[in-house]
């Protein structure tokens, strides 16, 4: 009762603030008005008794002030009296003002622009209901190393299995990724396709936004020509018209009809959640029929699997229940089998996210550390500015300021300098999150969802408050402790010299300490990149164009595929400009993979060892630029009918025959193959890991529907994929080309990620550079102020100017010799956590730790001469006449 | 003039309570009555008398309302509450009780002990 009553009474208080402020001084006057008046009745004249009153009543801006407190008011009022002297104070003081917001807004912008990475990343939910319980199913033989999770899918019989057996799971589905020639009123495109078992969307808990989905009937054999499509492609295809419902369009020239349209933003799967696929979106879903035999198959795992678990089923207790059902359905199955087949599930979160997080936290904790340079360097500012109102500040005082209530007006003007530093740092953030979209990082999870939404802002707002308090708080608490009498009687204007100047040193130490530590990590991302980028590659990517084809089912004669891609060369090569052209099933850093166990004559066969292959036509080295080392390339006379052959990689050579040439010994890869030729490894895979050994089949005796062709030519890629496309075109008007991209493109994006990373903390380590060196600036710029009567002195009894500025230099470098020590060590502690970012440099690279100091030193020295100069173009009449 | 005794710390409030008590109040009356009663011999500070009105207000124990005083001039008069009488009734046995203590420890001759 009593709490609310003084609760009402304060709101009371607080709303009726000005009446209550009139009533005051109403009271208060007519108080002193009755005793002046009694003292008039007692005999005294009227203006001694008026002067009497108001003497004993003593001071009555105090006594309101206490009145005030006393009513609980203070807190909003003063706050907002704060406010305004703050903003005037700010406003007579444009150059601290301005620096310090510019300062935070840096930090602050960064930050902000870091987090919403974080956000769209780890944070935002993923589009689907309930997502925590959606999960990913595998099923990996343990032992074959180099094969990621992702390409182990279930096989049919034991997913259908598992799908009708499982307590576990409240739905399962497959789904296939892919890419099929879609064709509609005669225009050919390729789409990203998907296959899918009939609990597809309902697992996803999503549905149409027009239409339906796929049901289990659709999916029966003889049916399933129809198929749901992406909200996007409805948009860019069908001109977002109601009436798409129930039309056709062709998909590798057979008529599909399409009976929905899923929302906006659906787009599952994505590229990143399967190996297979290089895009990042799904246009088209089509039911996925299946015959009883292909249900019940133990070899086929053509489909990845999700599922979603019962409400408080954990990953581990749905794990076991797989393996319980799969001893139970097939026990001779792992008898035959020295590796029996383990389901393993695993989190969409994990699974999406998973590998984005240490990445994202290490660039969280860079700009964290950017921040904390920002707040410290205001707090500085703010201590420099605080020396100089230390006057004021006294006068405040003596006046009967509290302690506290001066802390915390000094607390409200870092507040306001805060809040602006946000409003600025935030219009930064937009653009620079609409900048880090050019860098293409795709391996960043959901990075093209990245943007600026509520929860960023609440952060923004978070972060603001708390650089206000960090760097309000050190100047206000050093403020609060400053020594009253000393102040007034030296007129204020060096005071509290001594204390707030050591405090700021500490500060520029800190400071140029976690400077050293960003740019240390910076410079070994960048050294880092610099050898990534010198990595032999073992292709040449310059003026390559690579596009892929991809034939349908018309073309079911192994001699029909050969023939188009046959003649698909030869008129390629016939291009004017085209020097060599040739085919392959996945070029090197696009995004497709073939891993295989051969067995090599002489050698038993290891299920561990895992080669990557290739199916190639001729010319493919020659127009990859990969070293053809011994032998002879592949020619038009390797046909189906003619001797098997095979191409091996110089490690495959060095393995298996150590001693001699590799040429004329024998192989099993889908037959028995002769050895013909060695070539160069090339890193198909990745640019920053060893390639495992690698074998080429010619592409004539393993024909296939789907091949890049790559040629190098002296014409604008434009231009090539034109001619390209023209001739495909030509060919077959169903067929259409899909990613096209230059080498060059592909060698780019395969370090997308870390030319992400390197220009990330590069960034951080300059912000950080500038920031650290401004501050330093300007408390050499401020030491040399407050020394002017002494280096005036120091000058009339005839220092020279060399020896002055020598004095100042020796005080600045005492501090930034200090803070390159304390970051060094700091630097060899933390370094090893950004290890798994670096490539072929050690976290404790001598070059980078040598490297920079010797700049740093450079600039800091640059930014204590400045101050330095101008102290020896002191006068010492002035200076002395200046006290 | 007889010099005045400072207050003790804490006593203006149960000053300012008795004297309302006997009464609606304003300011200025307070300060005359308690004056009056103690026959002039306390001191008190007259800024220091609306700080103390305003946080007895503030926690229930008064409460003030604007009335017109003698002579048609605008006042604010203070009167006790409810709770208010309960506290100065507990406030006046503490200090009954404080007082003799006080007294009988510091009238105590050598023999007694």
């Amino acid at each position: 009762m009593m709490l609310l009553k003084r609760v009402g009474s304060w709101v009371r208080a607080t709303l009726q603030w000005r009446a209550m402020e009139r009533q005051m001084d109403e009271e208060l006057r007519s108080h002193v008005e009755r005793y002046a008046e009694d003292l008039v009745r007692g005999g005294m004249e009227p203006a001694a008794a008026a002067r009497q009153a108001r003497q004993e009543f003593g001071s009555v801006a105090q006594t309101k002030e206490s009145c005030r407190e006393a009513r609980g008011v203070n807190l909003v009022h003063s706050l907002l009296s704060d406010v305004r002297y703050g903003l005037r104070l700010l406003c007579r003081n444009p150059g601290f003002a301005a620096a310090a917001t510019v300062t935070l807004a840096l930090g602050i912008g960064a930050t902000t622009a870091v987090f919403s990475l974080v956000n769209a990343a780890l944070l935002r939910e993923l589009p689907y209901r309930d997502p925590e319980q959606l999960v990913f199913l595998y099923e990996p033989l343990p032992g074959i190393p180099n094969v990621p999770l992702e390409a182990w899918a279930p096989v049919n019989g034991d997913f259908f299995t598992w799908q009708k057996e499982t307590r576990s799971f409240a739905g399962m589905a497959m789904f296939t990724t892919g890419e099929l020639n879609a064709s509609l009123d005669d225009s050919a495109f390729r789409a990203r396709v998907s296959r899918v078992t009939a609990d597809f969307f309902r697992v996803l808990g999503v549905s149409t936004a027009l239409g339906r989905i796929v049901d289990e009937a659709d999916t029966q054999p003889g049916h399933g020509r129809i198929a749901v499509i992406s909200d996007s492609l409805w948009r860019s295809r069908f001109g977002s018209e109601r009436s798409v419902l129930g039309k056709e369009l062709l998909l590798d020239a057979r008529p599909y009809r399409i009976i929905g349209v899923m929302p906006p933003g659906f787009a599952f799967p994505h590229g990143s959640e399967n190996v297979d696929m290089i895009g990042k979106t799904t246009d088209l879903w089509v039911p996925w029929t299946m015959t009883p035999e292909q249900r019940a198959s133990r070899d086929d795992n053509q489909g990845n699997a999700i599922a979603r678990l019962l409400p408080r089923v954990t990953l581990g207790q749905a794990q076991a229940e797989l393996a319980t059902i799969t001893a139970r359905f097939d026990p001779p199955f792992q008898q035959q089998q020295h590796q029996k087949p383990a389901g393993v599930v695993r989190g969409f979160d994990e699974e999406i996210t998973g590998g984005s997080r240490r990445p994202l936290l290490i660039f969280m904790a860079a700009v964290l550390l950017v921040l904390l340079i920002a707040c410290s360097n205001v707090a500085g500012l703010a201590l420099a500015r605080a020396t100089g109102r230390a006057q004021e500040i006294s006068v405040r005082a003596a006046l009967g300021a509290s302690r506290l209530r001066l802390g915390r007006q000094l607390l409200t003007e870092s507040l306001c300098v805060a809040l602006a530093g946000g409003v600025l740092g935030t219009m930064a953030a937009f653009w620079i999150v609409r900048l880090m979209a050019n860098f293409r990082a795709a391996h960043i999870a959901r990075f093209e969802e990245t943007s600026v939404d509520g929860r960023v802002l609440l952060f923004t707002l978070g972060v603001s408050l708390a650089s206000a308090v960090l760097s309000g708080l050190i100047p206000a608490w050093s403020a609060s402790r400053c020594d009253l009498n000393e102040t007034i009687k030296s007129s204020g204007s060096r005071g509290i010299k001594g204390g707030a100047s050591r405090l700021r040193c500490a500060l520029i130490v800190g400071e140029m300490a976690l400077t050293i530590v960003l740019l240390i990590s910076s410079g070994l991302l960048m050294h880092s990149f610099v050898k990534l980028r010198s990595v032999d590659k073992g292709f040449a990517s310059m003026s390559t164009v690579t596009a892929g084809v991809q034939l349908d089912g018309r073309y079911n004669q192994p001699q029909r595929m050969n023939a188009f891609f046959r003649t698909l060369l030869e008129r390629v090569q016939a291009v004017p400009g085209v020097q060599q052209a040739a085919a392959v099933d996945h070029v090197p850093l696009g995004g497709g993979e073939a891993i295989s166990q051969i067995e090599v004559e002489g050698h038993p066969f290891d299920q561990t060892t895992s080669f990557e292959s290739r199916l190639v036509t001729p010319r493919y080295f020659a127009t990859m630029g990969i070293p053809l080392l011994e032998g002879r390339d592949f020619d038009d006379g390797d046909a189906v009918d003619r001797t098997p052959v095979i191409i091996v990689s110089r490690s495959f050579e060095r393995r298996y025959f150590p001693d001699g040439s590799a040429l004329g010994k024998r192989v099993q890869a889908s037959g028995r193959r002769t050895i013909v030729g060695v070539v160069g490894d090339v890193r198909m895979r990745e640019l920053d890991t060893t390639p495992p050994m690698q074998f080429y089949l010619p592409l004539w005796q393993a024909p296939t529907l789907a091949a890049a062709v790559v040629m190098r030519a002296s014409m604008p890629p434009e231009a090539a994929e034109s001619a390209l496309r023209g001739l495909v075109r030509n060919m077959d008007p169903a067929l259409a080309i899909a990613g096209v991209s230059t080498m060059d493109q592909l060698v780019s994006d395969a370090s997308a990620e870390r030319r992400f990373q390197t220009v990330l903390l590069t960034v951080f380590g300059g912000i950080s550079l500038f920031l650290s060196l401004l501050g330093l600036y300007a408390l050499m710029a401020y030491s040399v102020r407050q020394r002017t009567a002494e280096i005036g002195i120091r000058m009339a009894l005839g220092a020279q100017s060399r020896s002055i500025v020598g004095l100042i230099l020796r005080q600045g470098m005492i501090l930034w010799l200090g803070g390159i020590a304390l970051g060094l060590v700091c630097a060899l502690g933390v370094t090893r956590w950004i290890r798994s970012l670096l490539f072929e440099v050690q976290p404790t690279d001598p070059l980078t730790f040598v490297a920079v100091p010797i700049v740093f030193c450079a600039v800091a020295a640059i930014a204590c001469y400045v101050p330095a100069r101008r102290a020896t173009r002191v006068d010492p009449v002035i200076s002395l006449r200046y006290e | 003039m007889a010099r005045r005794l400072d207050l003790l710390q804490g006593t203006l409030d149960l000053l300012i309570l008795k004297a309302v008590s006997l009464g609606p109040l304003h300011g200025y009356g307070v300060l005359l009555r308690i004056q009056q009663i103690s026959a002039n011999r306390l001191q008190i500070q007259q800024g220091s008398l609306y700080p103390a009105l305003y946080r007895l207000e503030q926690q229930g124990l008064i409460t003030g309302q604007w009335g017109e005083s003698e002579n048609k001039r605008k006042a604010k008069y203070y009167r006790l509450t409810a709770s208010g009488r309960r506290a100065l009734q507990a406030a006046t046995e503490y200090w009954g009780k404080m007082s003799d203590a006080i007294a009988a420890v510091l009238n105590a001759v050598a023999e007694a002990v």
